[in-house]
C-alpha cells in the first residue's frame, strides 16, 4: 500500500470466532493502494467508525491481507464485487479460511 | 497541477491543457484495454473526416478496429450470459482490474463468469464518464488552467477510476512492492529525469542516422509524458491496442543504445503520470475523508 500514516498498530478485532459454515471478505495489500483510499473504502462502504476501518486498514497494509466483513455466501459474494470496483483486491472464502 | 480543494460546490481541481491531454490519453488507453471503444474516442479519431457521428451511435463502425480485445475476450459474445466459462483476461493490467474472488479455482470461475460483465462495463462506464468531463474542461476565470469540478457524490467514482488508471499504470511500470514504488519515486525525484533522456535520445537517433544506419522514421522529440507512453499490450501480447506504440520507429535504424534509452524514456513517461496521478488521488481522498467525518 502506498504511503505511511502516524497510527499506533492495533490488535486484532475479534476474529477467530466464526461459524465454520460462515463466508468472509479478505482484502489483500497492494502497493498501489492509497492507505487513506483503503481506509475511505472500509468506512464509506461497509459504515465502519473510523478507528476501526483505520485498523484494518493497517492490517491490510502490514499483514498482507484482513478480514472485513463476515456473513453469508452471497453477501460476501456481494462485498467482493463492490471491493473490486473500488480497485481494491478481495476474496471470498469460507469458514475463516 | 493543483490538488483538490473543496468548495461550496464541490471539489475542484486545476490542470494545465497539457495535463489535461495526458490524462485524457491515458483514460482512453486504460478503457481500451478494458474492450471499450466509446462512441467519444472514436469520434475523436475521426476528427475533421465530416462523418458526423455524434448523437451516441456506433455509426456501424465496427469492423477491422473492433476486432478481438486485447486480454482475448470479446465485446459482444461477453455479453452472452449462457456462455459456458470466462477465462482471466491476459493482460495483467486489466486482471488486476478484474481479479480472481477466490483462491479456489472454481469458486473463482464461477464467479467471473456471473459477475465480470458487470464490473468490467462499471469501470468503463466511469472512464468514460471522466474522459468526457475532460475535454469539456472549462477555464478557470482570468487562468491559463483549467477547472476540474467534481460534486461530492461523484467523487467515490473518480477516487476509483483513478485508482483503475494507477493499477494499470503501476503494472507497465512493474510496481509490485512498496520498496518498487520507492525506487521510482527516487528514479524521477529529479524533475529533469524526463527532459534529460528525451535530449540524450535525440542525440543518439541523430548520430546513428549520421552513420547511416537508416534514418529512423519521423522519431521527433518525445513529447513528455504524452500518447506515447502507450499502455497497450507488449508486442508479445497478441492483438495488442492501437496505442501500443505511438511512434512507429524504424527498428533496423536504432542502435541498442537508442533503445534502452527509448525504454526509459517511456518508463520515465509512465512514471511521471503515475506519481501525478498519486498525488491528485491523495488530494481527493484528503477532502473526501474530510467530508465523511462530518
Amino acid at each position: 500500500m502506498a504511503r505511511q500514516t502516524e497510527l499506533e498498530q492495533d490488535v486484532n478485532a475479534a476474529e477467530g470466532t466464526l461459524p465454520a459454515e460462515s463466508w468472509v471478505t479478505i482484502v489483500w495489500n497492494d502497493p498501489v493502494n492509497l492507505m487513506s483510499y483503503v481506509a475511505y473504502v472500509f468506512q464509506s462502504y461497509f459504515g465502519y467508525p473510523r478507528d476501526r476501518a483505520e485498523r484494518l486498514m493497517r492490517q491490510v497494509h502490514e499483514g498482507g491481507s484482513a478480514v472485513v466483513s463476515t456473513g453469508n455466501r452471497e453477501t460476501m459474494e456481494v462485498d467482493v464485487q463492490a471491493m473490486h470496483s473500488y480497485g481494491l483486491w478481495a476474496t471470498l472464502t469460507q469458514g475463516g479460511r | 497541477m493543483h490538488g483538490f480543494e473543496r468548495t461550496s460546490v464541490g471539489y475542484v481541481a486545476r490542470l494545465d491543457p497539457f495535463e489535461r491531454d495526458v490524462l485524457v490519453q491515458v483514460v482512453a488507453d486504460v478503457a481500451e484495454l478494458l474492450g471499450d471503444r466509446p462512441v467519444a474516442f472514436a469520434d475523436r479519431e475521426d476528427d475533421g473526416e465530416g462523418e458526423g457521428g455524434g448523437d451516441g451511435e456506433r455509426d456501424g463502425r465496427t469492423s477491422p478496429e473492433d476486432g478481438p480485445r486485447p486480454d482475448g475476450a470479446d465485446a459482444w459474445t461477453s455479453l452472452d450470459p449462457h456462455r459456458d466459462q470466462l477465462l482471466p483476461p491476459d493482460d495483467r493490467g486489466v486482471r488486476r482490474l478484474l481479479p480472481d474472488a477466490s483462491k479456489d479455482a472454481v469458486l473463482a470461475a464461477e464467479f467471473r463468469r456471473l459477475t465480470e460483465d458487470e464490473l468490467r462495463r462499471t469501470k468503463c462506464d466511469r472512464l468514460h464518464r471522466l474522459w468526457d468531463t475532460l475535454i469539456r474542461l472549462p477555464f478557470e476565470p482570468r487562468s491559463t488552467e483549467l477547472e476540474l469540478l467534481v460534486p461530492p457524490e461523484q467523487a467515490d467514482d473518480l477516487a476509483a477510476t483513478l485508482t483503475d488508471i494507477r493499477l494499470v499504470l503501476a503494472d507497465r511500470l512493474d510496481l509490485e512492492t512498496d520498496e518498487d514504488v520507492d525506487a521510482l519515486y527516487d528514479e524521477l525525484a529529479d524533475a529533469d529525469t524526463l527532459a534529460e533522456l528525451d535530449e540524450e535520445l535525440d542525440e543518439e537517433l541523430a548520430a546513428s542516422a549520421e552513420a547511416g544506419l537508416g534514418a529512423p522514421a519521423a522519431a521527433g522529440p518525445v513529447p513528455g509524458a504524452s500518447a506515447e507512453a502507450g499502455l497497450g499490450a507488449p508486442p508479445e501480447g497478441a492483438g495488442s491496442a492501437a496505442v501500443a506504440n505511438g511512434d512507429a520507429m524504424d527498428d533496423s535504424g536504432e542502435t541498442e543504445r537508442a533503445i534502452e534509452l527509448e525504454m526509459r524514456t517511456v518508463r520515465a513517461s509512465i512514471g511521471t503520470v503515475y506519481i501525478a496521478l498519486t498525488w491528485m488521488q491523495e488530494s481527493l481522498l484528503e477532502v473526501m475523508t474530510a467530508d465523511l467525518d462530518h
